[in-house]
């Protein structure tokens, strides 16, 4: 691609949530993407490339930021890459229907003294609405260039790059600050000449430490204090806020915010000009109803139950599909291969792993096709308006009853779709208390033991009250850990609404595929991994064959030789008090692979024919097993719903984290938790006569 | 050049810049007035309905519109509508707001009565100059944002007046009540309020800001959400939702509401007229933006309101009420 002539451009896109970036982006870049995690944080980083002219120019979407504050995560990231990565120019995708509070963004960049080109998106709705701007004024008031785009409709996209181009090679065409007024300006100027002074701090734009020291910013005090050992830069600093302090009577930085937005409304008020007054709010029209005080609710539910149905039920038939798929790929590679370590490794642990992690796909893709119309279309706002009264209760977001909800179905996903969750707190205990939700692999095992030990007219309530008492402990876990584990003020709920949009086709299926391929490529491996160890778990080592044992009792001897076995043996003493024998320890430990192999490997255990495929016969053999009861099977049940998520949650945890430590604790607590919960209705209930 | 222009005050608009090189006259300025007005509010403008607004035959009506199409501002054919070209709107729009500036000042500041304010609008509007419009523009949104100043100013005036003569002028009684203070959390939905001040503290705050609401920002409350929490509101051009213990920290002041939230006993001004059927109907009784309305009764529910204006009761529906933008002010004494 590198011809001699050609030149590199690295071009970051940053924009509000909500202006068009990510349709922007994709017009820039079409597939030619790649999805990465900014070094060493949760953020996402997607980057792609276009040839334009001479130029190769590299994309980096920044996140969706209003702001560029020490406060959040995506804030920093935004502008870390900024002042590190120095990107040749900034793009920043401007909503011209909501002109100022956009350009108070544009105003940071400013600061940050960086090849700015504002790409104003939106015309067509701010002209709907009556307002005319005049763009050419606007980037004569700002010294930058100012491109009219239609994102959705990849127009301006070559005038786009021209800018970009001119922009690298020339700079701005004039350099604007924000002025922040006679007292503020002379401490400023103070504080930029200390700055300056201080070589270390070279490789930032002096004029911005010296802003962000007077507004008091965790992140640049830090770098300020690394280098300034004298700690007379922060003196000052301090010295400059207390008096600012004293003579307005508010902090440096709401003083300097007003100040930012006063800059900015001046010149929205000099470049826009009302044609007509009256305007019809759609989106204010459509929320009268979609989040109406009555109907809201109902509403809300009725879509959850959309996407509820649509993604696993649409999902249902192509999963079936790559079950039996791979069924019969393990059946030819066990009869084209000869009997024999080889043969079971690459049938039972290759395949059967591929297997697993692909089954998933059309969840996963169904999920974030359900998803990116939830988000593009702007209901998922509205949804987390609706409900966050509950989720705030325990202290988390709106948008993570979403997640909650979809980890009924699978909690791969379901984790997954905590993507959608701004803060990394609110993030970390949705992943964590997702697992609680039964999920849909449960079900076998609650059906087998209900069917074996509770009247048929009960069998309905008793698994209800198991689904229910999975929600009534996330919840509670919930707010024990933001109590707890992750301490500290609650976020700020404070979210835009944005206006409702069509989604666009592209873009929908720009995410659903690059989410389907990342879940592959990313979750995907180390499930595999994973899996492939539990089936050597169940495996090895192998007992000598002994020909006279009926094939059952072969099946029981080999599983209880095998290390899961032996783990399973070596747990039980733990178990007992719960009730559990090491019958059913072997079975626990093998749910996790999959939480419905518990059924299949209690067939095992219980010395079954065929029992895999004929749970009649197991219920049977389970209901007249003098070591159970009832009161077993339940605790049993609630410690199948808590323990242990299985090894495709533990790696999507892991992934979705970036953090063992995290994964391991979801192991940790999981099981605890599931150890005292059916201890105490185990003890409990025979305390009352019951068992 | 422009470096300079911002580092004016922001609210100085830069409207006399784009003022066309060759002034028109103050009837063409009318003229255009009255059409951008006729525009607004029932789409095509007709000569007659042109006639009808200025009080003018239809004759005059026809010269003034060749001489404002000869300086391209209109287009107009022989029986057909009259439109605004995009630099005659943008003129017309540019008398309409100076119009409404000095009536603004003639009112809020000066408290003169409404109609007293529109007719002396009308004769100062073709005579003050550009600068001193932008001052008046300036000095009535300065003290708009800050009420309490305002407040002690009027205090000073009314010691410095009672020496030699009564009191205030008597148009003060039209005063705006010293405006509610309360926290948004409180504000029913409808209501337009003003912030006076964002309070709490760290990221929230910062939050708040970044999003813009800041001191003298003016925003609507539009719903709750169905569980009672969070609220929704509108400012500048976006919405908002943020949590009731959130919008607790932020101080504002009541400036706006539709009619239909006004109690029994209070008297209002009409700000805003919001749908097209209704307004023909509510013009003939007079319920027009500026005219006085004092709430007689409120009938409950969808009942609606008795109210008073111009010596006259009537009856509105709730629908019509909530139509109609108000803004307190004082009882009379």
């Amino acid at each position: 691609m590198a011809s001699p002539t050609t030149r590199q451009l690295v071009v970051a896109l940053a924009g509000n949530p909500n202006s068009g970036k990510t349709t922007l982006f994709n017009a820039l870049t079409g597939s030619r993407q790649h999805v990465g995690n900014y070094p060493g944080v949760t953020v996402e980083k997607k980057e792609g490339h276009r040839d334009f002219g001479s130029y190769h120019i590299r994309f980096v979407d920044l996140p969706g930021t209003y702001s560029l504050t020490a406060y959040s995560l995506e804030e920093l990231v935004a502008r870390d890459f900024i002042l590190v990565d120095k990107p040749d120019v900034v793009v920043d995708v401007v909503d011209a229907s909501n002109l100022e509070r956009n350009l108070y963004l544009a105003s940071m960049f400013l600061e940050l003294g960086v090849p700015l080109v504002l790409a104003v998106n939106m015309m067509d709705v701010a002209e709907a609405r009556g307002q005319v701007i005049d763009l050419a004024l606007l980037a004569e008031l700002l010294g930058v260039r100012a491109v009219p785009v239609i994102a959705s409709r990849g127009q301006g996209v070559e005038e786009l790059l021209q800018a970009v181009v001119e922009a690298a090679r020339e700079g701005n065409p004039r350099a604007v600050q924000v002025q922040y007024g006679g007292e503020i300006e002379s401490h400023l100027a103070q504080l930029t000449e200390a700055v300056e002074a201080e070589g270390a701090l070279a490789h930032l734009p002096s004029r911005w430490v010296a802003i962000k020291l007077l507004e008091n910013d965790e992140q640049v005090r830090r770098q300020v204090q690394q280098c300034d050992s004298s700690g007379r830069l922060l003196e000052a600093a301090r010295a400059a806020r207390s008096h600012l302090q004293s003579i307005t009577g508010d902090d440096p930085e709401v003083i300097m915010a007003e100040r930012r937005y006063g800059f900015v409304n001046g010149a929205c008020r000099e470049v826009i000009t009302l044609a007509q007054q009256s305007r019809v709010d759609w989106s204010d029209k459509a929320d009268s109803f979609l989040t109406n005080r009555v109907l809201g609710l109902p509403i809300f539910f009725m879509f959850m139950w959309l996407m509820f149905e649509g993604v696993f039920r649409l999902g249902a038939p192509p999963m079936a599909w790559l079950e039996s798929f791979f069924a019969w790929l393990q059946a030819t590679a066990r009869d084209s291969l000869p009997p024999g370590e080889l043969q079971s490794l690459i049938a039972d642990g290759v395949i059967g792993g591929v297997g697993g992690v692909l089954v998933f796909v059309p969840n996963i893709m169904l999920l974030f096709l359900a998803i990116s119309l939830l988000e593009d279309s702007g209901y998922m706002a509205r949804a987390a308006f609706v409900v966050d009264r509950v989720m705030h209760q325990v202290g988390l977001h709106g948008k993570s009853f979403i997640a909650m909800l979809l980890g009924f179905g699978c909690s791969v996903p379901a984790i997954m779709a905590t993507r959608s969750l701004e803060s990394r707190r609110d993030r970390i205990i949705t992943i964590l208390i997702v697992p609680l939700m039964s999920c849909g692999a449960r079900l076998p095992v609650y059906i087998l033991l209900v069917g074996a030990f509770f009247p048929a007219d009960a069998a309905g309530k008793v698994i209800f009250s198991v689904y229910v008492l999975g929600v009534l402990l996330a919840l509670t876990m919930a707010k024990v850990f933001r109590r707890f584990l992750l301490p500290g003020p609650p976020e700020p709920f404070v979210m835009e609404l944005p206006p409702y949009r069509m989604p666009t086709l592209r873009g929908t299926l720009i995410h659903m595929v690059e989410r389907g391929w990342l879940y592959v490529q990313k979750a995907g491996t180390t499930i595999l991994a994973m899996s492939v160890l539990m089936w050597f778990l169940l495996t090895y080592p192998k007992v000598a064959p002994e020909p006279n044992l009926a094939e059952a009792g072969a099946a029981r001897r080999a599983i209880e030789h095998s290390y899961a076995g032996r783990v399973g043996a070596a747990i039980e003493p733990v178990l007992r008090p719960l009730g559990f024998d090491d019958r059913i320890a072997i079975a626990l430990f093998s749910g996790l692979a999959a939480k419905e192999i518990v059924v299949s490997t209690l067939g095992t255990v219980f010395s079954l024919e065929g029992a895999e495929d004929d749970t009649h016969q197991l219920r049977q053999a389970l209901a007249s097993d003098p070591q159970l009861s009832p009161l077993k099977a339940y605790a049993l049940m609630l410690f199948v719903l808590i323990y242990v998520p299985c090894v495709a949650t533990i790696a999507v945890i892991y992934r979705e984290t970036c953090s063992w430590r995290w994964a391991m604790f979801a192991v940790g607590y999981t099981t605890a938790l599931a150890w005292i919960v059916a201890f105490v209705v185990y003890q409990g209930g025979r305390l009352v006569g019951l068992g | 050049m422009a470096a300079e222009k911002l580092s004016r005050p922001n609210f100085v608009r830069s409207a006399n810049l784009l003022m066309p090189k060759t002034p028109i006259s103050a009837k063409m300025e009318d003229y255009l007035e009255a059409i951008l007005q006729l525009e607004r509010e029932q789409g095509a403008v007709r000569v007659t309905d042109i006639a009808d607004r200025l009080q003018v035959t239809t004759p005059s009506v026809t010269g003034a519109l060749k001489t404002l199409k000869a300086r391209d501002l209109v287009k107009h054919e022989s029986y057909g509508d009259v439109v605004l070209t995009p630099r005659g709107r943008e003129l017309a729009r540019q008398v309409h707001d100076r119009h409404q500036a000095i009536v603004d000042f003639l009112s809020s500041v000066l408290h003169l009565a409404p109609e007293e304010a529109e007719s002396d609008a009308c004769g100062l509007e073709h005579t003050l100059g550009s600068a001193a419009q932008d001052r008046l523009v300036c000095l009535t949104q300065f003290l708009h944002d800050h009420p309490g100043l305002y407040q002690e100013w009027l205090e000073h005036l009314e010691r410095h007046v009672a020496g030699e003569t009564t009191s205030l002028p008597s148009g003060a009684q039209l005063a705006d009540t010293e405006p509610a203070a309360t926290t948004l959390d409180r504000v029913p939905p409808g209501m337009t309020v003003r912030i006076r001040k964002v309070g709490g503290s760290g990221a929230i705050r910062r939050r708040l800001l970044d999003m813009g609401l800041r001191t003298g920002v003016e925003l609507r409350v539009a719903r709750i959400a169905p569980l009672g929490d969070p609220v929704e509101i509108h400012l500048m051009d976006y919405h908002l939702s943020l949590r009731r213990m959130e919008a607790a920290a932020i101080e504002v002041e009541v400036v706006a509401m539709p009619l239909s939230m006004a109690r029994a006993g209070q008297r209002v001004v009409i700000t805003e007229q919001r749908g097209r059927g209704l307004m023909g109907q509510l013009r003939l009784e007079g319920l027009v933006p500026g005219a006085v309305v004092d709430v007689v009764q409120e009938l409950g529910g969808i009942g609606g309101m008795v109210v008073r204006s111009n010596g006259r009761e009537l009856r509105l529906g709730r629908g019509q009420a909530q139509r109609l933008t108000v803004r307190l002010v004082a009882q009379h004494a």
